[in-house]
């Protein structure tokens, strides 16, 4: 099968110098739907190929390149604010994901957009800190007293909080996964390897390996594949980075095993390289072929997944896109609860009110792109 | 090769199909959509507009369709589409025009970031910009109606599109858009007015459009100097008062005006400072527009103000 | 012991101010808030984008500018001012 254009242009860049009108129509609506477009600007700046883009793509990735620097110093001023409103609990403030990204400074979160700011805290202050928060203009946003209640009994986080004045919305994490899920990451752990970069105060970000373990699980037992690729992209940037360190593939391998990880870890490695073409060395593949799945699972889980990280474009869709994403939202369910609450979970989800924005995207999105009206293959 | 050049059935066809391309000031869209109230909105408003038959890059693929459901038969709703992604909620069937307009605004100030982007209306006489910024009830929409029709060109009645590096205004003209009380005003102002049908009870009340004249149009590559910033202020039975503005509380109101300052943080900042400093400042206060028009002519003539 | 007080990202500041006029216009770009400042205000940020200050050094040194007397009436609009400015995050605390 074709890859879309977007995957072909992070895989090898330099086809864009031979790229028709409308194939960069193509390309953009493809690196718009993925979320992509800021971390396209970047991968054509970094090969010295801005010159090859033609007026119209180069306003719209320059303008995606400027959301992206001035959400840098957002999120920069958003962490200072969380400081300033939590130093006096003396707890560890551990900054997940994007946050985490920037604080770091890493290359990565100079071609990402930024929605939520996720932290990381201890379970034993989660309920200081809510409340911290909540004198400083935070409130937990609204959902049915069903959501309230699954969140707080079964899910790693509380539920999101938004500053009423700027809309920010915060995550605040205890753990990285569903406390029914079967992966036990032990948070303590990840805790303890948070790092500052010797900076002061009680901020911290997680270190490098469990940056790129937690992207992983995050894509692979979120089940929110919309944005798959986009998700994909951030483990092979964050490898791509990484890699280049003396000891890192198996500091990387034994770092998963403490936490728990494996699994995820494997699928990410599998589809980082399999879709973007990064390199993992023999040793890896070897360790990671000791650990794969059966080989039925495996193809199963290959054509459910190579379909659902496509980007979310018509132009992308093959047939059965909506329903392999709709799979693995059950899956990635399947895999963060035993299954007696995972049955009344989905009914609750499918039904709950009138507005279709409750709806879990996939479903909605498999109900509306009825496979029927797509020629298949 | 512009939109009136293609039959009436060659157009419907291109809206249903493969969409149809128009060049709206600097931003080419393709625009799809079965419904028959569009299809007469871009007949009427887009004739003398741009289009092409060649494949090119689009800015906004726009789509604007019925809500599919049972829904559809009791309350028909309309959706916009930003190529696949729906920002708004849809609207009842009979605001399809009006939303076509919103919603392209939308896309404008959420993309256009090579611009400081303000909330304004900006007409040209002389080859003299003046920008006019208005919150909702300034009364600014009637005044630009009226000077539209009064033969200054029009290169936007909602958004300035300024360059931060030249200072330099570039059009998007648009069909003026007025609201409830204002169309009724401007059809008593002009009887050549070509104003569109209402769309009544949207989230803006009463909503119709004024067709721009053809050389705004004709001109919408043609960049401005701004020459005089106005602040309107529609105040019923007041004496019509032209008034020196403090620069300091015109840049507080430019940047909270601007959609996209947040943005440009401080390039978006230092060109709205140095837009204040570049040309006088005014507060218009003002019930008549036979009173308005005058003061808005002396502005852009010689002498009157220095630049 | 007195908590110190700093702008928070000094460099994101940014100033337009004008002879004739009474009041400065601050846009930061981390907050990204447009603001209009008294005297007072703008001579207290400026002071934080340069050093760290307590609240009586920032008094006296704001007696010192404006010539006035650092009496309690003064050091309750220093007061007033850091905290508005703390909940618009324009200053941090020490808080290390």
């Amino acid at each position: 099968m074709a890859e879309p254009l977007i995957v072909q242009v992070l895989v090898s860049p330099e086809r864009i110098t031979r790229f028709s009108a409308a194939e960069w129509d193509l390309l953009m609506r493809q690196a718009k739907a993925a979320n992509l477009l800021a971390h396209l600007h970047q991968v054509l700046q970094d090969r010295v190929l801005g010159d090859g883009i033609p007026e119209g793509p180069a306003h719209h990735l320059r303008a995606a390149n400027l959301i992206t620097q001035r959400s840098v110093l957002a999120v920069r001023w958003e962490i200072s604010q969380l400081q300033e409103a939590l130093y006096s609990l003396a707890i560890p403030i551990v900054l997940l994901k994007g946050a985490a990204y920037v604080m770091a400074d890493l290359p990565i979160s100079r071609g990402r957009l930024f929605h939520d700011i996720d932290i990381l805290v201890p379970r034993s202050a989660v309920e200081d800190v809510e409340k911290r928060l909540l004198t400083w203009g935070w409130r937990t946003t609204p959902g049915s007293a069903y959501d309230q209640r699954y969140y707080r009994t079964w899910m790693h986080e509380i539920p999101p909080m938004r500053h009423i004045k700027r809309q920010t919305v915060l995550d605040i994490h205890h753990s990285i996964l569903p406390l029914t899920a079967r992966l036990k990451p032990d948070p303590q752990k990840l805790l303890a390897q948070a790092t500052n970069d010797g900076g002061q105060g009680d901020l911290y970000w997680l270190c490098d390996l469990d940056l790129i373990l937690h992207s992983a699980t995050h894509l692979f037992h979120d089940g929110e594949l919309e944005h798959g690729l986009r998700d994909l992209v951030d483990i092979a940037e964050l490898l791509r980075h990484f890699a280049g360190r003396a000891g890192f593939w198996p500091a990387l391998c034994d770092r998963a095993q403490e936490m728990d990880l494996v699994r995820p870890l494997i699928y990410g490695l599998r589809y980082v390289q399999l879709l973007l073409a990064v390199d993992i060395p023999d040793d890896v593949t070897l360790w990671m072929r000791d650990r794969l799945p059966g080989s039925l699972l495996d193809s199963t889980m290959d054509s459910l997944f190579l379909r659902a990280l496509r980007p979310d474009h018509a132009s992308c869709g093959m047939w059965g896109t909506g329903l392999a994403r709709w799979a693995l939202y059950v899956r990635s369910h399947y895999l963060r609860m035993p299954l007696k609450l995972l049955i009344p979970h989905l009914v609750r989800k499918a039904l709950t009110g009138e507005d279709e924005g409750e709806l879990p995207g996939e479903v909605q999105r498999f109900i509306a792109n009825n496979p029927r009206n797509r020629d298949p293959g | 090769m512009k939109v009136a050049d293609l039959s009436q059935r060659d157009m419907a066809g291109l809206l249903t199909g493969k969409g149809l391309p128009i060049q709206i000031g600097p931003f080419w869209i393709n625009l799809h959509s079965t419904i028959p109230d569009l299809l007469r909105h871009v007949t009427f408003f887009y004739a003398g507009y741009e289009t092409t038959e060649s494949a090119r890059f689009f800015d906004f693929h726009i789509t604007l369709k019925n809500a599919g459901g049972l829904r559809r038969w009791v309350k028909p709703q309309v959706h916009f589409l930003l190529d696949e992604y729906a920002p708004f909620k849809p609207l009842p069937y009979i605001h399809a025009f009006a939303m076509f307009e919103w919603g392209l605004n939308w896309c404008i100030a959420t993309t256009a970031h090579r611009y400081l982007i303000i909330h304004a209306a900006v007409l040209e006489k002389a080859g003299r910009g003046v920008i006019m910024p208005g919150v909702p009830g300034s009364g600014k929409s009637t005044l630009c109606a009226a000077m539209a029709l009064r033969g200054w060109r029009l290169l936007s009645d909602e958004m300035v599109l300024l360059d931060p590096a030249t200072r330099e205004i570039t059009p998007v003209p648009r069909p003026v858009s007025l609201k409830n009380e204002s169309i009724g005003i401007i059809r008593d102002f002009s009887a050549t007015a070509e104003i569109g049908p209402a769309a009544e009870d949207t989230a803006k009340g009463t909503v119709a459009h004024l067709k721009p004249s053809e050389t705004s149009i004709r001109l919408a590559r043609a960049t401005s100097r701004p020459h005089a910033i106005v602040f309107p202020k529609y105040q019923a039975d007041s004496r019509t008062r032209l008034t020196e503005k403090a620069k300091n509380s015109a840049l507080l109101e430019i940047q909270e005006n601007a959609f996209n300052t947040h943005i440009l943080g401080k390039v978006g900042f230092e060109s709205a400072t140095s837009l204040i400093n570049g040309c006088p400042v005014f507060s218009l206060e003002y019930s008549q527009l036979e009173e308005a028009l005058p003061i808005m002519e002396r502005l852009v003539a010689d002498s009157e103000v220095p630049a | 012991m007195e908590r110190r007080w700093f702008a928070n990202a000094p460099e994101q500041f940014c100033w337009s101010i004008w002879p004739d006029e009474e009041e400065a216009v601050l846009f930061h770009q981390g907050s990204g808030d447009t603001l209009m400042l008294n005297p007072l205000g703008e001579f207290l940020l400026k002071r934080l984008q340069l050093e760290r200050q307590t609240p009586s050094e920032l008094m006296r040194s704001a007696a010192d500018y404006f010539e006035i007397d650092a009496n309690g009436e003064l050091a309750d609009a220093v007061h007033l001012s850091l905290l508005t400015f703390r909940s618009l995050g324009l200053v941090i605390s020490d808080s290390l």
